[in-house]
C-alpha cells in the first residue's frame, strides 16, 4: 500500500510533521492502524537500526527516526489493540555508580523501534531497584548497562540479586557497554551480549519471540 | 613530556620508545600504602607520586571530587566515586533560544582547557540528545553555539600559550567517538567540529608550538582531519579504534601515544597483558618515531596485573624491531 510505503520513507528521514500526517491520513482512509504501525512504521525503523549498525547513518538520524516514530505511534495508540503492538517489556537502567546514559538510551529507542516497550530506570540503578521493577512489571528482558571497568562489578550483583529474588529464569538478561565483552557476559551468567544498540534489540527481540514460542 | 616523546611527535628518531603512565587519583585513594609501595618499585614511570592523600585532593581538578560541581559554563557535574572523572548531569542550555542568548563565560585560568573543551562542551552545554537534533535539523543555532564555544576557547588559548608548562607543546583532550564511531558521522563532524578545531588551533600552530591531542572512542576515520587541523601527536583508544586501523591509518603517517587497553587491565592475566603491550610495539614501531605508548591505572587493575604492564613496558622501552 503507496501509503506506508510513504510513511516508511518519511520516518526514515526522520520527517516526524509528516509521518503524523499520513498517519492521521491512513486512519481516515481506513487503514487498520496496526497494519500502519507494523508495515509502515516499524520496518522503516528496522532500516534505519541496520543502516545504524552499519554506520551509514548516525546517532542524529536516528534519533529523529525515533521522534517520528514515538509522534505517529501517539496518534495510532488509541486505535490499537496493545496485545498486538507490544511483542514484550523490557527493564532497562544502567548499573549503580554509572551516571552514563548515552548508550542505554540508544538502546532504549531501538527496543521501542522493535515493538518492545521499555520501563527505563535511568542511571545510577540499584540492583534492589532492578528486582523490585521486575516484580512490578514482569518483563520479558532486562537491559544492563556500564560504562566504566569500575562498575562492571555491579551488573553481577545485580544479576545475583536477581538470581536471590527467584526472578531469574522469567527474565532474559542483556548486557551491554563499552568494556562489557562475550566472554565477561558468560562468565556472570548473562543471556545476551551485542556490541551496539541495533544488535541488541535485534536479539532481545528475538529472544522475546522465541519464549512467547516456547 | 619527556625529550622522546617530542622526538616521536616530530619523526626525529627517538632513541627510547616514549612511554607514559596516567595514574587516576582513585589509584592512590583505594589501594592506599599498598599503591605506594608499588610506586616504589617502578620509579621511571611515577615520576609525580603524591607526597599524601592531602596533597593528592589538592592536585585534583574539582570536577574528580564525589558530588556535583558547576563549571564556568554553568554545567553541573555529578561524580559518584573520589578520584575519578565526573559526568554532567545539568545541561544549561536548554532550548535553541537559549543559545542565542548564552555569554560566553570570562576567563577561567583554574580550568584552562579541559577535557572535553569543544565537541563535548557542545554536548554538555545541550544534552546529548539536544544535541544530536541540533545536528541531524542541521539547525542554524547550532553554528552559534559552536561558535561562542570557539571564542572562549580560543581565548583560552591565548592564554595557556603565555604559560611556561605549554612553552613546547600544548596537550588537549576532546573525546569524538563512541565504541564503534562518530556518533555524528565523518560529514558533519568534518562540516561542523573540524572547522571548530583548526580556529582554536591556528593560534598554537602560529607560535610554533606543538600539539598533543587525546581523543577516546573509534576515531581512525578522522584522525587525518585531526592532523590537518594541527595536531601533531593523536592519543587513541586500542579498543575502540583496532589495532589493525591504527596500523592502515597512522604507521608512518600520524605519530600517536596508542593507549593501552584500559578496559582488558582488571580481566587479563598477567601473561595477556605483557601480550598486549608487545602486541602494540611489534605492530606499530618504526625506527623514525610517531609511536608513544599510555598506560592508565585505575583503582580496580589487580596490581599483579599493573606489574606485568609495567614490567612489559620496561621491557619494549628498549624495543629497536
Amino acid at each position: 500500500m503507496q501509503i506506508l510505503t510513504e510513511i516508511s520513507e518519511n520516518l526514515q528521514k526522520g520527517k516526524a510533521k509528516i509521518v503524523t500526517q499520513l498517519v492521521e491520513q491512513a486512519l481516515a482512509e481506513g487503514v487498520p492502524a496496526d497494519d500502519i504501525l507494523q508495515v509502515g512504521m516499524m520496518p522503516g525503523m528496522d532500516i534505519i537500526a541496520t543502516k545504524f549498525k552499519n554506520n551509514e547513518v548516525f546517532v542524529p538520524e536516528v534519533l529523529i527516526a525515533a521522534r517520528a516514530m514515538n509522534q505517529g505511534t501517539a496518534l495510532l495508540k488509541p486505535h490499537l489493540d496493545s496485545a498486538s503492538s507490544v511483542i514484550g517489556k523490557c527493564v532497562l537502567g544502567t548499573v549503580k555508580g554509572d551516571l552514563h546514559d548515552i548508550g542505554k538510551n540508544l538502546v532504549r529507542m531501538m527496543l521501542e523501534g522493535k515493538g518492545i516497550e521499555v520501563i527505563d530506570l535511568g542511571v545510577d540503578v540499584p540492583a534492589e531497584k532492578f528486582v523490585a521493577a521486575i516484580a512490578e512489571h514482569q518483563p520479558d528482558c532486562v537491559a544492563l548497562s556500564a560504562l566504566l571497568t569500575t562498575t562492571m562489578g555491579e551488573i553481577t550483583a545485580t544479576i545475583a540479586a536477581i538470581e536471590v529474588a527467584g526472578l531469574r529464569d522469567s527474565v532474559s538478561i542483556l548486557v551491554g557497554g563499552a568494556p562489557v565483552t562475550e566472554s565477561f557476559c558468560q562468565e556472570i551468567g548473562a543471556d545476551i551480549y551485542q556490541p551496539d544498540a541495533a544488535s541488541a534489540a535485534e536479539a532481545a527481540k528475538a529472544a522475546i519471540l522465541a519464549k512467547k514460542a516456547a | 613530556m619527556n625529550e622522546h616523546y617530542f622526538k616521536a611527535m616530530t619523526w626525529d628518531h627517538p632513541t627510547e620508545l616514549p612511554i607514559s603512565l596516567g595514574v587516576l587519583a582513585s589509584f592512590w585513594f583505594e589501594l592506599g600504602d599498598e599503591a605506594f609501595y608499588f610506586a616504589k618499585q617502578y620509579p621511571e614511570f611515577f615520576t609525580n607520586v603524591p607526597k599524601d592523600f592531602e596533597e593528592l585532593r589538592n592536585r585534583m581538578p574539582p570536577r574528580w571530587r564525589k558530588g556535583e560541581w558547576l563549571d564556568e559554563w554553568g554545567c553541573v557535574w555529578s561524580n559518584e566515586f573520589e578520584g575519578m572523572d565526573a559526568y554532567v548531569t545539568g545541561h544549561p542550555v536548554k532550548t535553541r533560544e537559549d543559545i542565542l542568548t548564552l555569554q560566553v563565560p570570562e576567563n577561567d585560568v583554574d580550568n584552562l582547557l579541559p577535557h572535553g573543551f569543544m565537541y563535548l562542551r557542545l554536548l554538555d552545554l545541550r544534552g546529548f540528545e539536544e544535541a544530536m537534533y541540533d545536528f541531524a535539523d542541521e539547525a542554524d543555532e547550532l553554528q552559534v553555539l559552536i561558535d561562542k564555544v570557539v571564542a572562549y576557547n580560543l581565548k583560552q588559548v591565548d592564554y595557556a600559550l603565555t604559560l611556561p608548562k605549554f612553552e613546547r607543546v600544548l596537550w588537549l583532550g576532546d573525546d569524538n567517538g563512541m565504541q564503534t564511531g562518530l556518533a555524528i558521522g565523518a560529514d558533519a563532524w568534518r562540516k561542523y567540529i573540524k572547522p571548530a578545531y583548526a580556529k582554536i588551533y591556528a593560534p598554537i600552530k602560529a607560535a610554533s608550538r606543538l600539539l598533543y591531542m587525546h581523543t577516546d572512542g573509534c576515531i581512525h576515520e578522522i584522525m587525518p582531519d585531526l592532523v590537518d587541523c594541527g595536531v601533531d601527536m593523536i592519543n587513541p583508544q586500542f579498543r575502540a579504534n583496532g589495532l589493525d586501523n591504527l596500523v592502515r591509518v597512522c604507521r608512518g603517517k600520524i605519530p600517536i601515544n596508542l593507549d593501552l587497553d584500559r578496559q582488558m587491565f582488571p580481566f587479563a592475566t598477567p601473561s595477556q597483558l605483557r601480550d598486549h603491550v608487545r602486541e602494540c610495539v611489534e605492530s606499530l614501531w618504526l625506527p623514525q618515531g610517531g609511536l608513544g605508548i599510555n598506560c592508565e591505572l585505575n583503582y580496580d587493575i589487580p596490581l599483579e596485573n599493573a606489574a606485568a604492564l609495567l614490567d612489559a613496558l620496561r621491557e619494549v622501552k628498549h624495543y629497536k624491531g
